[in-house]
């Protein structure tokens, strides 16, 4: 077994006046190298806060995160994220004063691993950006051109493991079929653990394992 | 891409904002440096006008009128030599008043019912011992002037005297005539005096008879130190090199004073010096003013923007923390952003106060009639200002954003943008 990723006896509510509302209770799960899950269930029902946890971009109000036997709060959270994630959102969350080929240097920079422009360029040609918007900001690519740009800032830093928060939410068909090959290709041929959350059906082909949010509690069907 | 190429980049996409740091800098820049330089100019004119103006220290014995009659107004002159030792001292000048009997020559003596004057009387007469005639009030305010010889050199030795006109005249006398004087207070002292000079002589002063203007006999200082009986003079008058010694000044001659046990009272003549100078004292502190109202309004509009800045940025920052930037590299590039417009302020700054301030430099000068420049152009201090305050600014604006930074949770950004 590959385990790379780890939720171990994680609880997770939002406090309301009255109570609170549960998202995870008491859920445990694991996530290998080189396989793609794809975590899926109709909106408001915790996809988004469970990749929040795994991505550490919160934290669990009980139980651990376990990046390789580690839980990533004694890892770092920053460091977690900086070394080990690359992160994939729906709203693509590129950096708008920066042309494509920047935004990926960017992530570059940030993790402190070795690599310019070259590699810069060579993560957007595998994303299938073609070289003529490299230089181009963001208003100026479309959706899914935007997408790749995102997806190659993930992958720059070598992360094995990428988590994508409906990547292809506001793409159309072609374009999000496209992406999911990228996301496929990242799990099974570049040994990724690429964790996706989605309530699109693109992905069912590709998917190694189908998970969803059952009883606040993680499973697989 | 490092964190100083962020923030270029960032600097160049958001020109408004850009332009807007770059305006609220560069009027503070501007009114920061010209509040120096005039600073500057108003401190170098009020050393000058020090200089130039100085002050002065009246000495004489306290409590004591200047009769001429009693011999408890004098002190020592010996002492008054110690006191024009020190190093504050730019010149001194003595005199030394006392009243002496003639039987060669007779003055007038005063009608209290009359109100005039009337010739001859007893012989009295008041030997006004002088180091520089010229500076004595009653040559100093026209009310003596000289009218055939010379008046006494300062500092003049010797037995030569200065008699009034209507003294040549009722006595039949001329220059170059000898007389004899003798001392009230000292038997033994007489002097043979020489006539080199005639005053006017005032008859329009109302005191007894030796205090008339007509019957002083003005002469070198030793004479009348010695017909004091106690080598002592009436009055002192120290002129200062710089007013701003004064205190420094009072505090040694006093002590001066007190080792010998003399009660001496000490006024103080710089009115000229403060009168020329509170103006531009009063510009000096209005500079002062003007400095901490700039830095302050500077820093509540620079914050204000800053954090106005803050909520636009906060996708941004929610991004960088995504990826994994530290909270403390994210705020150097806030800080950045704001340090490198301050930067091209502090330098358009000082081109646009340099033109500013050699008008304003060439006008405080006229005024005081000065004909170099006040100003010393201290480039490096400037320098050194300007970059101080610009950092100081940079600093104050960056705490809030800083702080902020410290609080934000990514999730709680990416949700707000979601």
């Amino acid at each position: 077994m590959n385990k790379v990723l780890e939720l171990k006896n994680v609880d997770y509510y939002y406090p309301t006046k009255a109570s609170r509302i549960d998202i995870l209770k008491d859920a445990s799960f694991s996530f290998e190298l080189g396989k793609l899950y794809t975590i899926i269930g109709p909106s408001g029902s915790g996809k988004t806060t469970t990749l929040s946890l795994l991505g550490a971009l919160d934290t669990p109000k009980q139980g651990n995160i376990l990046y390789k036997e580690r839980d990533i709060q004694e890892i770092g959270m920053a460091r977690y994220r900086k070394d080990h994630l690359g992160f994939v959102f729906q709203a693509y969350n590129l950096l708008n004063y920066l042309s494509a080929i920047q935004n990926v240097l960017v992530a570059i920079s940030i993790s402190g691993k070795a690599g310019g422009e070259e590699k810069a360029s060579e993560l957007l040609k595998r994303t299938g950006l073609d070289e003529s918007l490299f230089k181009r900001k963001p208003s100026y690519l479309s959706g899914g051109e935007q997408q790749r740009v995102a997806i190659a800032r993930a992958i720059s830093t070598g992360a094995d493991i990428i988590i994508a928060d409906e990547p292809t939410g506001n793409l159309d068909r072609v374009t999000a079929l496209g992406i999911v090959a990228l996301f496929d290709k990242l799990a099974h041929k570049d040994g990724a653990c690429v964790i996706v959350a989605t309530h699109s059906d693109y992905f069912h082909g590709v998917s190694d394992y189908n998970v969803t949010l059952d009883n606040k509690m993680l499973k697989i069907i | 891409m490092g964190i100083f190429k962020r923030a270029v980049f960032s600097s160049v996409h958001y020109k408004k904002r850009f332009l807007l740091m770059l305006s609220i800098l560069l009027i503070a820049s501007v009114f920061l440096q010209v509040s120096y330089q005039i600073r500057a100019a108003a401190s170098g004119a009020v050393v000058q006008i020090r200089k130039g103006i100085g002050a002065s220290v009246i000495v004489h014995v306290e409590g004591k009128r200047l009769s001429g009659w009693d011999k408890t107004e004098f002190f020592p002159y010996n002492a008054a030599l110690e006191i024009s030792g020190l190093p504050e001292v730019k010149r001194s000048s003595y005199i030394s008043l006392v009243n002496v009997l003639s039987e060669d020559i007779k003055g007038e003596e005063f009608d209290e019912e009359y109100h005039e004057l009337h010739y001859p009387n007893t012989g009295d007469f008041t030997l006004i011992g002088i180091s520089d005639m010229q500076s004595f009030w009653n040559f100093k305010n026209g009310k003596d002037h000289l009218i055939q010889g010379r008046l006494l050199s300062p500092d003049e030795t010797g037995t030569a005297a200065v008699v009034s006109e209507r003294v040549i005249n009722t006595n039949v006398r001329k220059l170059d005539d000898m007389f004899t004087v003798s001392s009230y207070f000292d038997n033994d002292q007489s002097a043979k005096l020489k006539i080199v000079g005639v005053h006017s002589g005032n008859e329009l002063n109302m005191m007894p008879e030796f205090d008339c203007n007509v019957n002083y006999i003005y002469t070198p200082l030793e004479v009348a130190v010695r017909f004091s009986g106690v080598n002592g003079i009436t009055e002192a008058e120290y002129q200062l090199i710089d007013p701003a010694e004064l205190d420094s000044f009072l505090i040694k001659a006093k002590a001066i004073a007190d080792k010998d046990g003399l009660a001496l009272e000490f006024i103080n003549d710089n009115l000229d010096f403060l009168l020329a100078s509170t103006a531009l004292n009063s510009l000096i502190k209005t500079c002062d003013a003007i400095y901490i109202t700039v830095i302050a309004m500077s820093a509540i509009i620079l914050s204000l923007l800053v954090i106005y800045m803050m909520n636009d940025r906060l996708f941004e920052i929610g991004v960088l923390l995504s990826l994994g930037e530290s909270r403390f590299k994210i705020s150097i590039q806030m800080i950045l952003e704001i340090l490198i417009p301050a930067i091209l302020a502090i330098n358009f700054g000082s081109l646009i106060s340099s033109i500013i301030i050699s008008t304003v430099d060439k006008a405080v000068a006229a005024g005081m009639h000065i004909d170099q420049p006040l100003t010393s152009a201290n480039v490096g201090m400037l320098f050194l200002l300007a970059n101080g305050c610009g950092i100081l600014l940079v600093v104050i604006a960056s705490i809030i954003p800083t702080i902020a930074i410290r609080k934000y949770t990514p999730k709680r950004i990416m949700q707000t943008f979601k």
